[in-house]
């Protein structure tokens, strides 16, 4: 047998392993890791669980950081420039969100985190900015 | 460890998951990259003192991580085990490829049909010996020489057909196919032993 069909033989047969592999059902691959547990596996879930709590506060902390910097750019443009993106009658609508903005500075992290109606706002804002950019 | 840009979207998923969700894609995803490694060292690349770690350990580890952090997107059309398939197989790709051109790759290489690339061929260096890999396929063939049913499929296998194509050809589901498997590496683990 000429040797690359050797290489290319065995490439072909554990190409053909991963293809049944993928094929298993939830049940089989269960019952064999009943019939014989892995502690590799479980070692992984146990760290899953952690990294997903350990993620959990640094997305908290990011959200929390990027509403910051996203009120900071807001303030120094003022909230009378601001207003000015708006038509009337958007305006209107927004005026009770703008007064929860104008009010920041005395909200701390976990109400700023928990007020949906004033992310709302902060989302709004940044995509007119946005788009006032790209004009 | 970062948040990434699909960490909201792909946590949307994860917090239904049970333990036997992850311990499904944890397996099939280990045998997986076994399999992928296997594949792989055929062109020299993933000895542990490569990666600074064991291989299986370390491509685990990313495939979930990266899913998890919201660095790679959890494609609803994908299962989980699915997915972390497919970013360990591309990981273990890019580690090839970064052994073969000393460059660094892209990571928004996505393959469409990850089936068809389970049977890529890289190109192999130059200087590989070919001779160990000619053994290998001697036990197996040797493994299976009495036994008709696995003999075809061995022969189908070296004629570069898939799942769904042998089991055509040996006239049975590709489920019962399936089972072969288990019965080819019984058989060539028996030989092996009756020959040490």
């Amino acid at each position: 047998m000429a040797t690359v069909n050797a290489r290319q033989a065995l490439s072909n047969l554990y190409g053909l392993m991963m293809e049944i592999n993928l094929h298993r059902t939830d049940e089989d691959v269960l019952k064999e890791l009943q019939e014989h547990p892995d502690p590799q596996i479980e070692k992984h879930v146990l760290r899953i669980k952690q990294l997903t709590t350990k993620l959990k506060a640094e997305a908290t902390k990011v959200r929390f950081q990027d509403a910051v910097n996203q009120l900071m750019i807001l303030k120094q443009k003022g909230v009378d420039e601001i207003k000015k993106l708006f038509q009337p009658s958007e305006q209107k609508e927004l005026i009770p969100l703008f007064r929860k903005f104008e009010e920041l500075t005395e909200k701390d992290e976990k109400e700023i985190l928990e007020d949906q109606e004033l992310l709302r706002l902060m989302k709004i804002l940044k995509d007119k900015l946005d788009d006032c950019k790209n004009d | 460890m970062e948040v990434g840009e699909h960490y909201n979207s792909n946590h949307q998923r994860i917090a239904s998951l049970t333990d036997n969700d992850w311990r499904v894609a944890l397996n099939k995803c280990k045998k997986h990259i076994q399999w992928r490694l296997r594949q792989r060292t055929l062109y020299g690349a993933h000895s542990p003192s490569n990666l600074g770690a064991d291989p299986v350990e370390h491509y685990l580890g990313v495939a979930y991580e990266k899913i998890l952090s919201g660095e790679w997107e959890w494609k609803k059309e994908h299962s989980l085990s699915e997915q972390m398939i497919r970013i360990a197989h591309k990981y273990i790709g890019l580690e090839v490829e970064k052994i073969s051109t000393d460059k660094k790759t892209s990571l928004q290489i996505v393959y469409k049909d990850i089936e068809e690339d389970f049977y890529h061929m890289a190109n192999a260096p130059p200087d590989i010996d070919e001779s160990e890999y000619e053994e290998k396929l001697r036990i197996i063939e040797a493994a299976v020489f009495e036994d008709s049913q696995l003999a075809i499929m061995v022969e189908a296998i070296k004629e570069g057909h898939k799942r769904s194509e042998i089991a055509a050809l040996m006239d049975i589901q590709p489920r019962q196919f399936d089972k072969l498997k288990e019965k080819l590496e019984r058989k060539v683990k028996n030989y092996k032993s009756s020959t040490q």
